[in-house]
């Protein structure tokens, strides 16, 4: 028997399976988002708002957000069926031979566990670490924020602060020595000279602390990703052993509907072990810490250019908010003690009012 | 022997054919559907009391004024869901439930807060907002005091205030009600008390000044983190079965609009959650003090009836327990239901336990 084929055709109809149901679902989604045609319907945006960019506050369009989030997020949840399709077509004929299977799923985990690794990485470098401070820092901010993205842009190529990008956090220590910077376009901003300069450098530390951010978000993100994806190679040897003591009874799977929720019941019991576990939690609170971190720093860097346009910041704002809370507070407490006061003061007037009564009478 | 995965053409093509059936008059359906008609919280109310962000509801009674229930009751809400849980289809309707019970029914619809809202804390949701609500229900109502029944975080709440306020609580009723944030795992479960140990480590003071609000998609994807796949797919791979059946469909839609269409939560009021509970568990080490007064759980002297579920994963059933700490322990019970966090309001089962076992205690205290 071609055991290769034979496999490969089940894995064909499992892969149309998948096709078909979720292709099904992104169809209606792309109508109902208003890709295809305006109809008053449900909007999917109200039940599959989901997914990691809500961390970090980005919003896209309805679609890409809905195609992005749920059936293709994570994407290294996505990509973890492929590795179980490909651990299938890896041990199905030797498991039919009655040889050893196990080296050789365990040598297809190992090859995953490096390919994700290496994944942030890749992408970091085909994008370009400029270009991905651009998008992170100025994307939806571009008319706004042109001169300064170009100020910085000779920065990070013209000398210490490039270094610093390139070294995560501690390279922020570098900054104090940068006289050349003044040379460039620093030198143009008509403010006073001790203070150009001091003020120059902490606004330029300002735009770095974003690259800093984005650095250690990037290892953060790597160290994440990592962690799941050993948690999905666990979820498909234990699906493989799963599908092995099946084989050893005799029993079969003869619905793809049925394996695709074996594999999601499996994975889910497996990935509960490793988020609950204090190295999986540590890790996604690293990841949690540096999103909020970039947001930050991205915030306080575009507070610089709402600052030299004379545009409300998000922190003065804030402030004012802080100040009404307060405020109402005040005013809460003062109705309180008011309300308390009132029926004790009319309690005094009718008193009063009665002895003014008695005496009258008298 | 034979690999176990043995799809044979003719069927593969039966469930293909099934299932295409099934999506294409289905999504048809759901192409046509309005958000009106994914309707929630749809029971008849008029607004009783409005102030800020929040709503109070008082639902039209279904018995006669003479056979209505004298004491109003009072549903304190979570801060982190809408309070449609507990009204979310007709036929599955705690609030309904309560009214053909003879409960006369007020609800909090704390509404989606803004970021103007952002420095609200739980000290401002506990001592001023319900305490206004309270008195204004007293004072609507005719009544001396109130029933408090609470829905998780809610209940949490709603403790709090009646170990503030016992004089104007005559029974206190929680649900999957969060006290002791430190008992939380259960051997061998994993998934069970898996946002209380997420929250018991995470930076909140960084996510609160990041946000300022802390985005309802936040809290979600850590709910969806307790079994990814089976959220994040499995439920829409099953609901192809649903798409035939117009009401199931409508139903399923339901959960996922109250799911997925939850409020964001008060920048300082989930800071102060997460830090004061979930990580330092102040409500029973008895350090919590809102503002300014200690919150001593040996104030909770009217009698308590504090129902869990059993099959509960997010606030597990060892996470309820109140009994311990209260001051008045010959009127505390304990209502478990065989069934989840969500299970408990909206299950088939439970609407015949729950409404009507909390009436029945209600009418004999």
């Amino acid at each position: 028997m071609d055991w290769s084929a034979q496999t490969n055709e089940m894995m064909k109809t499992w892969g149309e399976a998948q096709k078909r149901l979720w292709s099904g679902w992104m169809d209606w989604a792309q109508i109902a988002g208003g890709g295809a045609q305006a109809a008053p319907m449900f909007d999917p945006m109200q039940f599959f708002r989901m997914g990691a960019d809500t961390w970090s506050g980005l919003k896209e369009g309805p679609t890409q957000r809905f195609a992005g989030n749920i059936f293709g997020t994570p994407e290294v949840m996505t990509r973890s069926m492929n590795l179980l399709m490909k651990a299938w077509q890896t041990i199905a004929p030797k498991l039919e031979q009655g040889k050893a299977w196990q080296p050789d799923l365990q040598k297809l985990l190992e090859q995953w566990r490096e390919e994700v690794a290496t994944m942030p990485q890749r992408a970091a470098t085909a994008g370009g670490d400029f270009a991905q401070l651009s998008k992170s820092l100025f994307e939806r901010w571009t008319p706004m924020t042109a001169p300064w993205l170009s100020m910085l842009s000779q920065a990070t190529t013209g000398g210490h602060p490039g270094a610093a990008f390139l070294s995560g956090t501690s390279g922020l220590g570098q900054l104090a020595g940068f006289q050349e910077m003044f040379q460039g376009p620093l030198g143009q901003l008509s403010v006073g000279e001790l203070p150009r300069a001091t003020v120059a450098r902490e606004k330029m530390g300002k735009m770095l602390k974003v690259v800093d951010a984005l650095k250690d978000l990037q290892e953060a993100q790597k160290e994440y990703q990592k962690g799941l994806s050993e948690g999905l190679a666990e979820s498909v040897e234990k699906t493989i052993e799963h599908l092995a003591k099946l084989a050893d009874k005799g029993e079969k799977v003869t619905s793809p509907r049925d394996l695709m929720r074996t594999w999601y019941s499996i994975a889910d019991r497996t990935l509960m072990q490793k988020f609950n576990t204090k190295e999986f939690l540590k890790v996604q609170d690293k990841l949690t810490d540096a999103l909020m971190t970039h947001k930050k720093a991205q915030r306080e860097a575009l507070e610089i250019v709402y600052n030299s346009l004379e545009i409300p910041t998000r922190s003065e704002i804030d402030e004012a908010y802080k100040d009404i809370h307060d405020l109402k507070r005040e005013i809460r407490a003062l109705r309180r003690a008011m309300k308390d006061v009132a029926p004790k003061a009319a309690g005094r007037v009718k008193k009063a009012k009665e002895i003014e009564a008695s005496e009258a009478a008298s | 022997m034979k690999f176990p995965i043995q799809f044979r053409p003719e069927d593969v093509a039966h469930e293909f054919a099934e299932m295409e059936t099934k999506l294409s008059a289905g999504l048809t359906r759901l192409t046509g559907m309005t958000d009106e008609e994914v309707d929630i919280g749809s029971t008849p109310k008029d607004v009783f009391y409005a102030r800020e962000t929040f709503q109070v509801y008082r639902y039209k009674p279904v018995v006669d004024k003479d056979k209505l229930h004298p004491v109003p009751m009072l549903i304190s809400t979570p801060l982190i869901n809408g309070y449609e849980v507990a009204d979310l289809q007709p036929d599955r309707s705690l609030v309904r439930n309560f009214l053909n019970e003879g409960i006369d029914v007020y609800m909090i619809n704390w509404g989606y807060p803004k970021r103007t809202d952002r420095f609200n804390d739980i000290d401002d949701y506990v001592t001023d907002f319900l305490d206004d609500i309270v008195d204004h229900v007293i004072d609507g109502s005719g009544a001396d005091k109130i029933n408090l029944f609470g829905i998780c975080m809610g209940g949490t709440m709603a403790t709090c205030y009646s170990a503030l306020h016992p004089e104007k609580v005559r029974n206190l009723v929680l649900t999957v009600t969060p006290i002791d944030f430190h008992q939380t795992k259960v051997e061998g479960q994993p998934h069970v008390g898996l946002l209380f140990e997420m929250g018991r480590s995470v930076n909140v003071d960084a996510m609160v000044d990041a946000f300022g609000n802390v985005p309802a998609d936040v809290l979600n994807v850590s709910f969806l983190m307790a079994s990814p796949f089976t959220l994040m797919f499995g439920k829409y791979a099953d609901t192809i079965d649903l798409l035939d059946n117009k009401e199931a469909l409508l139903n399923f839609l339901r959960m996922e609009k109250w799911l997925f269409g939850g409020p964001e939560v008060a920048g300082e009021a989930y800071r102060q959650f997460v830090k004061e509970f979930i990580q330092s568990n102040n409500l029973v080490s008895g350090k919590l003090k809102l503002a300014g007064r200690k919150v001593d759980l040996k104030n909770l002297s009217m009698p308590i009836l504090n129902v869990f579920a059993e099959r509960d994963h997010l606030v597990p059933p060892s996470t309820t327990a109140l009994g311990k700490y209260v001051g008045n322990k010959d009127d505390y019970q304990e209502l478990p239901i065989k069934t989840g966090h969500i299970g408990i309001y909206t299950g088939g089962a439970s609407q015949k336990i729950l409404a009507p076992g909390v009436a029945k205690w209600l009418k004999e205290h």
